[in-house]
């Protein structure tokens, strides 16, 4: 049994001299939704790339529901559920085909029934037979989710995933990441800039500024106490005015 | 929800078939199919037609012999009947050679062309299964259009009217199999290139440069010529042993090349031997037998280890 789904100890990940994460104690509970901000190289991405097992990681322990990540990463590739930045499929095959592809290989054992289900669920049936290179940036987008999740994960992790979506999409998207956690209870771990998309799905959030964790806290505490700011954007400058400010002053 | 538990040798085959239908879709796997299948025709045609024009010349020859004199027997009447494919030989080493470089290629830059590699990876995959996946897609590409190419040859023979015989059936399969391990090689540096290199035009020019010193260099060196002796045509022909020097360097470079080993096998199994080297070296079979298997041995450990320097975190591709 495990007490988080998701928990880090001093995780790092150095690049030569270069530490991209720093020394990361992160914790998730489980059917939480977690917005991971900070700005364009803060370090997101390799810290989600640690977590789903692409990379390893250079120091520090981590463990994802209960399973140890470098000891157990065929286990954790089998419970989590990837969607990387910019949608990438076969373009070639038609959206059918690439989930077909992706449900053997994520040990889906009635493929076509989760296809079915899946794509009932995320509503794409017009178009899941359309090649992915004919497909929008929101179909495309919708079909990834679709391959992220039709092996029934416990947690799903999101990079960036409303990244060249229009209005539309992204509503739409929220409304997917919102009823995968309510309907499916999947807990999800979201990589972001956007702050909107945070204040709309989140329910904690965590501040990484040059590999550091600078903040961690749930959605509604993070309002209680930054009650005179007037929105999360002015929260999370202030978060990071102040993280400045500390650093300057050690 | 349970949860199926495929072996690895699923996967295996679940990633292969996966490249091959793209092969297939991309017309890749066809057009080398299509060339394959040109060569053994040519081949068998340039063969059929020389022996066509001496014969007509023979017929016509004969006919001036005065009457009661000994008519000679056609000269070419004892040529062997795999003797039509002395042609696919050279264009094994040559063109057979190079597709198999660009199955490899395709093959092992497809997922990083397509920016896939980080969500497949984020699937219950092992870089070993990856990494046997596209040997297995690679070894069936090219092993259906070898396929066609001797199934070819096997129609070009019925059609000339060759009596069958086991024992030429399995020199002409023992010729193809011998024609695959030779390409084999070159496909598996390609697609070790292709797995490791970030870019697109790298990984097609190493594996043709080393193609360029196994075909060219190597031969010309294991043959103890002058370097520019097959160029300058000026040059007088070089006795080795008349030059310590370039006796050495052929004692030395010939095991390693490994297209005078393919040619030299490849034209006894077909029943003609054409002259390779120069020198005074002379392999038996076997050994160019075991230097062709070491050759597809030492290419994929080679290809092995380029896949594991295969860069999974990014998904840029130049």
């Amino acid at each position: 049994m495990y007490t988080h789904i998701i928990q880090t100890e001093g995780l790092t990940k150095r690049y030569g001299e270069i530490k991209s994460v720093d020394a990361l104690d992160l914790t998730i509970s489980e059917g939480e939704v977690f917005g991971f901000l900070g700005h364009n190289g803060a370090g997101k991405t390799t810290t989600l790339s640690m977590l789903t097992t692409l990379i390893p990681a250079t120091s520090g322990k981590a463990s994802i529901a209960g399973l140890d990540l470098e000891r157990d990463a065929l286990q954790i590739k089998r419970i989590i559920g990837y969607l990387p930045e910019n949608v990438q499929l076969y373009d070639t095959m038609t959206g059918y085909e690439n989930l077909l592809y992706f449900a053997k290989l994520s040990d889906v054992p009635k493929a076509k029934e989760a296809i079915d289900k899946t794509v009932n669920f995320l509503e794409i049936s017009s178009y899941i037979h359309k090649k992915i290179g004919a497909m929008s940036k929101g179909m495309r987008q919708r079909i990834g989710i679709a391959q992220a999740i039709l092996h029934d994960p416990k947690i799903l992790f999101l990079d960036e995933p409303s990244s060249g979506l229009d209005p539309m999409g992204m509503r739409q998207l929220r409304d997917i990441i919102t009823r995968l956690n309510a309907e499916m209870g999947m807990t999800i771990f979201m990589n972001t800039h956007l702050l909107s998309e945070v204040t709309a799905v989140c329910t904690s959030i965590g501040v990484l500024n040059s590999g550091k964790l600078i903040y961690l806290a749930s959605v509604e505490d993070t309002l209680k106490k930054f009650k005179d700011e007037k929105s999360l954007e002015q929260i999370y400058f202030s978060v990071e005015r102040n993280h400045e400010a500390s650093y300057v002053q050690r | 929800m349970s949860r199926g538990r495929q072996s690895s040798s699923n996967k295996l085959a679940l990633i292969a078939g996966n490249d091959l239908r793209f092969l297939l879709r991309d017309n890749v796997l066809k057009l080398a199919l299509g060339v394959f299948v040109v060569m053994a025709i040519a081949s068998s045609y340039i063969s059929w037609s020389s022996q066509a024009i001496l014969q007509a010349i023979y017929q016509e020859g004969i006919k001036m012999i005065p009457l009661g004199n000994p008519i000679p027997a056609f000269p070419l009447s004892a040529a062997p009947t795999l003797s039509i494919l002395k042609n696919m030989i050279i264009y094994v080493v040559l063109i057979g050679s190079l597709l198999a470089i660009i199955l490899g290629h395709v093959i092992g830059t497809r997922d990083r062309k397509a920016k896939t590699l980080r969500v497949l990876f984020s699937r219950p995959i092992t870089r070993a299964d990856f990494f046997f996946a596209k040997v297995a897609a690679l070894a069936g590409s090219l092993g259906l259009v070898t396929l066609f190419a001797l199934l070819t040859t096997l129609v070009s023979l019925v059609i000339l009217n060759k009596t069958f015989s086991t024992a030429w059936l399995g020199n002409l399969f023992l010729f193809y199999l011998v024609s695959y391990l030779f390409m084999i090689g070159f496909g598996l540096l390609s697609l070790g290139f292709g797995l490791r290199e970030q870019r697109s035009a790298q990984a097609l020019l190493l594996p043709i440069m080393l193609w360029i010193v196994v075909i060219f260099a190597l031969p010309e060196l294991g043959s103890a010529l002058f370097p520019t002796g097959s160029l300058n045509p000026i040059l007088p022909p070089t006795d080795v042993l008349q030059s310590p020097a370039l006796q050495l360097i052929h004692k030395i470079v010939y095991p390693f090349s490994v297209s005078e080993q393919y040619k030299a096998l490849s034209s006894s199994l077909i029943g003609i031997n054409i002259p390779t080297d120069v020198g005074s070296i002379t392999y038996t079979h076997w050994l160019e037998s075991l230097l062709l298997v070491g050759w597809v041995l030492i290419t994929f450990s080679l290809a092995y280890r380029f896949a594991s320097k295969l860069e999974v975190s990014r998904d840029s591709y130049e």
